[in-house]
Parts: structure tokens; sequence; C-alpha cells
């Protein structure tokens, strides 16, 4: 039994100039699972995010999505695809409003174009209508339907971060990336954004890729964890496994990251 | 209540603009003066230019200041058609459009790498190369000598002598423009181009072919400049390299800006009052613009926001458009709904 | 061979003029990051007023240099307290606008003062020209090289070697940490504006004496081939602003004489293109990483 896999990483090098930020990595994620990678800062977990949604090319190695090779594809065409993210510094439309910013992911689905929103008329008014509906389950999703018409800029932190997933989820993808989804939330907060990941997960059936630094989360939500260290991949499991894993702790140890107690 | 009450302030704003477009049809049956036409024109290309700069530096975001070039090559097209192919001007103007529009889909690919002050630069430059080439190329272009004797305009056997037709011209090209780029602004493909101007590189990352937008609304923004140089053409009957200069590109760029950044009403607004304010100087004779400059340093200064109020910019339009049509539910539609009109 | 020798003269002593007002672009973008579109303009008020220092109170050509400069570069630190300092907050656009309303304010100010005419600038300039078989390097050439390579070199030695030059390079490497470290950013930004404006006034006082020509509108070509230059050399940096005048002097010049004279501006535009898309950054300048 061959279980379809989402994406591959195959042995995949990133350098910038001189310096290796991603060293010989590779993992692959399940349909449907819920994949974390931890590391310290600067282990490159971003840079391998940014390597699967296009932002940057890899040096060596291959990117593959459901079986077919993306390395050096643009970000707008792997979300064709159907790749989306979230941002570590979030990255929102800050002046167009919440309801604006999730129906701006869900133009790549739009056959609207050009010309139909010069011709106007009913087809493109009854297209827009579902459009607008659609995106307003996924704010609703995401729990942000009193704030449908707010600006972007006006939200408190962890509400743009799930603004952030609202606008992922409506460009329609398979794999959804999500870049330290719970940085400057309070615990309420992330109690609600885990039963809100477990939802994308579970029900609406998405294969989610997490960078998150809060290990209780990960530990929590995760299925397999792969772990980063200097650009190294220097343990893949469970999270029971990553637990007590001997070079995930050291790798740890030493480091100024508040989050060692944690692992340890 | 509310719900009648924002259908009533849609159709009362449908009959004022209504009403105001009447008026202005009917302004030179009341003023005969022909200065006074004259100034009404002019303000209707400037309204063209900043509508037309405005979808590019004011929507997508991309700063331009050679959007005079736009002008100039629609100005000249159109006049060496009229001229050497003694075309009608009904055809040499939309040609001079696809003309320039071409030259709008060049400008746009350097966004490929560019942006911000560099891409500014770049488009400064190629103001200038078109200028220079104007002002050399004089098989062509006559250089600085410009082309004189454009011929009037001709309709079956009706000629104009007047400038009634010609203000009529521009009216009808103002509405096409206005309407045209409602149309583009508040549909799925304006909002990307906002978001663009928001941040590009999330906007790619949500999918969006950021360089085709781009490149489009160069394209578009280029054929309207186009249009407004054809007709300059053929109105003032004679085109020189000087109409066409850094300062104009200044000019069109400052009524965008002064009117408010992404907001249609803004560049109207600021394509008026920029356009009027050397004209009312004119009593201050060879002061005028002496003090022009200094106002626009007292305007920036204390409206630095532009005319237009921030919070009716970079408005999309499409759920109030379709909730006065009954389409949706209006309760969650924009709390903003009322003031999103034409914005 | 000797067009080219000549040429070479010609465009480097025209590259030397063009890299002292690059300097004032390039030492405001530094800083402020706002490109000031009345750069060229205050040169001109600067030429015209060392044209007046020498015709009307007869002072000699070099007092009557420094003096200019001098006037120049308080004037420089009165325009950008009137009208950069109080848009300083807000959008960078608003700032080119504000630059631009000056701009106009003083080609207009100028023609009223001086008519739009065309002035003739003479001046007694002494020493012999050097001739080098057939190449010719006049008098005046020798002056302008002089006094550019001096004022390049002062500038050099200030930025490098002088206290406040440090903070300024500071300032210009980031505005709030150069804060933080108690350097006192609005006087930096003056005394920046203060010697672009000096230099730009020495660069186009000698401009009129090369081409025996003053008008108010000189400003506008003078500038936009300065602010090439800039580019050229990578905006905000010192050194790249001489190497990108010199650079843009010679190249115009060669191509003026090998290819055509009336698109020698033409030349130097497409080149500003062509570079900035190869190396967006010109080439001295340096890049800022944006942080995914």
């Amino acid at each position: 039994m061959n279980i379809l896999k989402v994406l591959d990483i195959d042995s995949v090098t990133i350098r910038f100039g001189g310096l290796e930020a991603i060293r010989d990595v590779s993992f692959a994620v399940d349909e449907g699972e819920l994949l974390a990678i931890i590391g310290p800062n600067g282990a490159g977990k971003t840079t391998i995010f940014n390597a699967m949604t296009g932002i940057y090319r890899p040096t060596q190695g291959n990117i593959l999505f459901k079986g077919q090779l993306i390395n050096g594809l643009k970000p707008n065409q792997l979300v064709l695809k159907g790749i989306a993210r979230t941002f570590q510094n979030i990255r929102l439309f800050s002046a167009l409003t919440v309801l604006e910013n999730v129906m701006v992911g869900w133009q790549c689905r739009s056959r609207e174009g050009l010309w139909g929103a010069l011709a106007g008329g009913k087809r493109v008014a009854v297209n827009r209508v579902e459009a607008i509906n659609q995106c307003r389950e996924y704010i609703e999703m995401v729990g942000l339907a009193d704030l449908m018409e707010e600006l972007a800029t006006n939200l408190p932190y962890g509400k743009q971060r799930l603004l952030e997933i609202a606008r992922a989820l409506a460009t329609g993808c398979n794999l959804l990336l999500l870049d330290e989804p719970a940085a400057g939330m309070n615990a309420l907060e992330r109690e609600e954004l885990i039963s809100l990941i477990r939802h994308i997960s579970k029900n609406l059936r998405k294969t989610i890729i997490l960078i998150e630094h809060d290990i209780n989360l990960v530990m929590n939500i995760s299925e397999r964890i792969v772990v980063l260290d200097h650009g190294e991949k220097i343990a893949e499991g469970t999270p029971g496994e990553i637990r007590t894993n001997q070079k995930v702790i050291e790798a740890y140890l030493g480091s100024e990251d508040p989050l060692e107690q944690e692992v340890v | 209540m509310e719900h009648l009450a924002r259908f009533t302030l849609n159709y009362r704003n449908k009959a004022v603009s209504l009403v105001f477009m009447i008026l202005l049809a009917l302004i030179p049956l009341f003023i005969a003066n022909d200065y006074y036409i004259h100034v009404l024109i002019t303000l209707g290309l400037f309204i063209i230019l900043s509508l037309s700069l405005n979808l590019v530096s004011g929507y997508t975001g991309q700063l331009s200041i050679g959007h005079a070039a736009f002008y100039g090559i629609g100005a000249y097209v159109t006049a060496l058609l009229m001229l050497k192919l003694n075309l009608s001007f009904l055809v040499a103007i939309p040609i001079g459009g696809l003309v320039t529009a071409f030259f709008g889909l060049l400008l746009g690919l350097p966004t490929m790498r560019l942006a911000g002050d560099y891409l500014a630069i770049v488009t400064l430059g190629f103001g200038e190369i078109v200028r220079l080439v104007l002002l050399n190329w004089d098989k062509v272009t006559r250089g600085p000598m410009g082309l004189p004797g454009i011929p009037a305009p001709e309709l079956g056997s009706y000629v104009f002598m007047s400038k009634i037709p010609y203000y009529y011209t521009v009216f009808i090209i103002v509405l096409i423009t206005v309407a045209t780029m409602r149309r583009i602004v508040n549909s799925g493909f304006g909002l990307s181009l906002i978001a663009i101007s928001q941040d590009e590189l999330a906007a790619e990352a949500v999918g969006i072919n950021t360089l085709r937008c781009k490149i489009i609304s160069f394209i578009i923004s280029a054929f309207f400049a186009g249009i407004a140089g054809g007709f300059f053409a053929v109105y003032i009957s004679f085109v020189s390299p000087d109409s066409f200069t850094f300062m104009d590109s200044i000019m069109v760029l400052e009524m965008v800006v002064l009117g408010g950044l992404a907001s249609i009403p803004g560049s109207i607004i600021g394509a008026v009052v920029l356009g009027l304010i050397p004209e009312i100087l004119r009593f201050m004779a060879e002061y005028r613009m002496l003090i022009f400059g200094a106002l626009m340093v007292v305007i920036v200064i204390f409206k630095p926001d532009g005319f237009w109020s921030a919070k009716k910019r970079m408005r999309n339009a499409i759920m109030k458009d379709l909730a006065a049509r009954k389409m949706i539910d209006t309760k969650t539609v924009s709390p903003r709904g009322e003031y999103i009109e034409g914005a | 061979m000797d067009v080219f020798f000549q040429q070479l003269v010609n465009g480097l002593t025209v590259g030397s003029l063009y890299a002292l007002i690059a300097l004032g672009y390039t030492m405001v973008y530094g800083i402020l990051k706002i490109i000031n579109f009345a750069h060229g303009d205050i040169l001109m008020i600067g030429t015209f007023i060392g044209l007046v220092l020498v015709m009307n109170f007869h002072l000699a050509f070099v007092p009557a240099l420094l003096l200019a400069m001098f006037i120049t570069a308080l004037m420089g630190i009165l325009v950008e307290r009137l009208a950069y300092r109080p848009v300083r907050a807000a959008d960078k656009l608003i700032a080119l606008l504000s630059a631009l309303g000056v701009s106009i304010f003083l080609v207009n100010f100028a023609q009223l003062v001086w008519g739009t005419e065309t002035h003739p600038f003479p001046v007694n300039i002494s020493g012999e020209p050097i001739i080098l078989g057939e190449v010719h390097i006049g008098t005046l050439q020798i002056w302008a090289l002089g006094v550019s390579l001096l004022l390049m070199v002062g500038l050099h030695f200030f930025v490098n070697h002088t206290k406040m030059g440090v903070a300024m390079r500071a300032t210009s490497f980031n505005v709030d940490y150069a804060r933080l470290m108690g350097i006192n950013v609005d006087n930096i930004i003056s005394i920046t504006f203060a010697i672009g404006s000096a230099l730009a006034a020495a660069a186009g006082i000698l401009i009129g004496v090369y081409y025996d020509a003053v008008y108010p509108v000189m400003g506008y070509s003078a500038g936009l081939k300065a602010f090439t230059a800039a580019v050229l050399g990578g905006i905000g940096s010192i050194p790249g602003a001489m190497l990108g005048g010199l650079l843009l002097g010679v190249l115009e010049n060669e191509g003026a004489a090998y290819l055509s004279s009336g698109y020698k501006d033409a030349i130097a535009f497409a080149l500003l293109i062509i570079i900035l898309l190869i190396k967006p950054t010109g080439l001295m300048g340096r890049r800022e990483q944006q942080k995914v």
C-alpha cells in the first residue's frame, strides 16, 4: 500500500552566496497529514517554507508536489497547484477589510477576469455573490464573523493570524503551510487556534505543515515532527519519539531558546 | 429601515450624478465664452490623464513619473496619422491609444524586477527618452518645430469650427474613461491591484499573477493617456515636444496624489483643483507660477492625505454594487458602503 | 585615437561636475530616502548668486565661488526646514511633491528676478592650457576638474575622518539607531542639505563658466543628468556618486563623438534603464534585503 505523498522534499540544499541555509534535507508529507517542523532560531524552517512556496529556488535537490516537480515555479503558480501559506511576519493587505483580504485569496479561483469585469452583467454578479458567500464562510470558520468589515490593520495580532489562515484557505489549497501561527497569541487564543487547525485537518481534510515554537502546541496536535538544526534535519518521528530524542535535546540545550525546558 | 435608507441613498446618488452630468452637458449653452470652454476642455484632458495614472500609481501602487510620455506618444501618432495618411480623427485617436498601449506594455515589463523609487527612475528615463526621440527624429517629428496644421476634425460634412464640439468630444471621452475605470477598480481584478499595492509578495503568495496584473494596468493606463494625447493634438492642431515634459508628468502625478491615491473621485477633484489654480491665479500675472509652487508645498504640508479623505480611498465597491441589486444581504455589507460610491 | 582621448578629457570634466551634483542627491537619499527633485534648482540659484557676486559685487572668481557656496548652503538648510521637515513623517511621495513645489517656486523666482534669457558668465581665469599631442586640455577644464576633485577629496575626508562625518554615515545607515546613539538627526540632515547645496552651487558655477551660460531652467538638465549619475553609481553611496558622475560624463561624450550627438542624452537614460534592470542598486549601492 503506497499512500500518495502530497509533498516530497528530496535532498534539498539552499545556499545564499556562501551561506548554506538548508543542507541536504529530505522529508515527505502524506495526504491529510499534520506535520510540524521545529528547531531553534535560524535552523532554516522559514527558508524551507519559502522554497516550498516558490519564493526561493532550491540550489540542489527536488521538491515534488503530488509527484510533480515544482522547483522554480513562482508563488502564484504554486497556489494554483494547491499550496497556500501564512507568514511569520504577518503580511495582510492592511488597508483592505477582513472580507476583502479573503476575497483577494479567492481571486485565483475566480473566472471573471478583466473582460468579465469590463462587460459586467448578471453572470458576473452571480459569480461575485458566490465568491462573497464562500469567503464569508471561511471568515466565520476562523471566528472573525463580527469583524467582516473591519480593516485588517485594526485587528489585534492574534486575529490577524487567523485572517491569514482564512485568506490562505480561500485559495482552495490542499496543502496549507502555517508559519508560526500561534506567535503572539494568548493562552485562550491558542486553544481556539488548536481546535481550528484540527478542524481544517480533520473536517476539511487539508494536509498541513506547521512551523511552531510553542512545543506544547506542536506535541499536542502534530502527527509527525521534523526537527531542523543549523539547516540540517536532525530528527523525524512522532511527538513521543522526538520528546526523547537525544540529538533534539542537545540541539535545544545551550541555545538561548526559551523552549528548551519544555523540550527536556 | 436601514435597508431602505441605504437604497434611497443609492438612488439619490445616482440621481445627483445624472443631474450633474446633464448640467455639464448643457454648459456650452450658458457659457458662450471661449476662454471658459477652453479651460473646461483642458480640465477634461487633465481628468483623463489623472484617472489613467491613478490606475497604475494609485491602485496598483507603481510610482510612475513618466506619464507625459504616453500622452506625447498618443498625440504624435494621432497627428502623424491625420497629417500623413489623412485618417479621420475617429480612427486616428483610437489607433494612437493602441500604439501607446503597446508602449505601456513595454514600460510594464521592468516591474518584473523593479519597484518603488527604482521603478520611478525607469519611468523617468522612459519619459525623457521619448521626449528626446521626438526632439531628434527630425524626419518624422520635425524635431523642436513640432507638427503644425493638424486638420480640424470632420464628421461627415460637419467640421469642428468652434470649441463647443471639442467640449462634447472630451466630455464623452471623460465619461468613457470614468465608466471603464470604475468597472476595472470595482472588480476582482481591481481588488488584486490594490492587494499588489499593499503587499506584492503576499499577493503573489495567494495566487495573484502580479506581473500580469501590473502590466495590464500599465497597458490600460497608457491607452487612456494616449487617447488624451490624441485628442489634445486634434484640439490644439499642433504638437511639439515641449508639451510632454517631465514637468507635465509631475503635474499629473500631483493631481493623483493630492486628489487622493486610489480613488476615482479623488483623481477627478485633483485634476480640477490643480488645473484651476493656475487659471485662478492668472490675475497675479508673472507671479502666478511662483505662487503655484509655494502653494504646492503648503498643500502637501497641510493636506498630505489628499483632498479626498483617506477612508474613501482604496475601496472596492463589488459588495455595494451587489447589495444595491439585492443580490447579497446588506446586513454585513459595509457600514462604509455608503461612501464607497464610485471610489 | 586622438578623438577618443579628447572626448575622454571632455567627459571627465563634465563627469566631475555631474559627480559634484550627484553627491547632493545621494547624500540626501542616503539619509531621508527621498529624491530631492529641487536639487537642480538649488544649483541654478547658487549659480545665479555666483554670477551676481562676480558681476555686481565685482568679486574675484574664487571668493565669489566660496561665498556663493556658503549662501547656497544656507538656502539648502532653509528649503529643508520649510518644505521637507514638515512632511518627513508622511509618505515619501508627499516629500517628492513638496520638492517639486520648491522646484517650481525656485525656477519662477529666478525668472522673475533675472528674466528667462541666458546670461553669459564672464570670468578672468588665469592659467595655460595643457597640450598633449593632439589632445587639448583647456584652462577652464583644468579649473573644473581641479575644483571638483578638491571638493570631493574634502568631502571624503569630512565623511570618513571627522566626528560629524561619522555621525552622518551612521544616520545614513539607520536613522533610528543613530538617534538612539545620541546623534542629533535633525542637525545631521541640515548639514547634509548644506553640503549638498554648496557642492551643487560650486558645480553650477563651474558649469555656468564652462558653457558661458546661466539661465533659470539650467538646473533641470544638470539635475537630471547628475541624478542619473547618482543612480548609476548606486544611490545612497558617496563613492558611487563620484564613480557614476565620471562614468556618465565619459560615456556620454564618447557616445556623442562616435554615435550621435542629438541622442547624447537619450544614451544616458537608456544606459540608466539598462543598469537598473541588470543591477537595480547601481554599481556601488548596497541592497536592502527584504525579510520574508
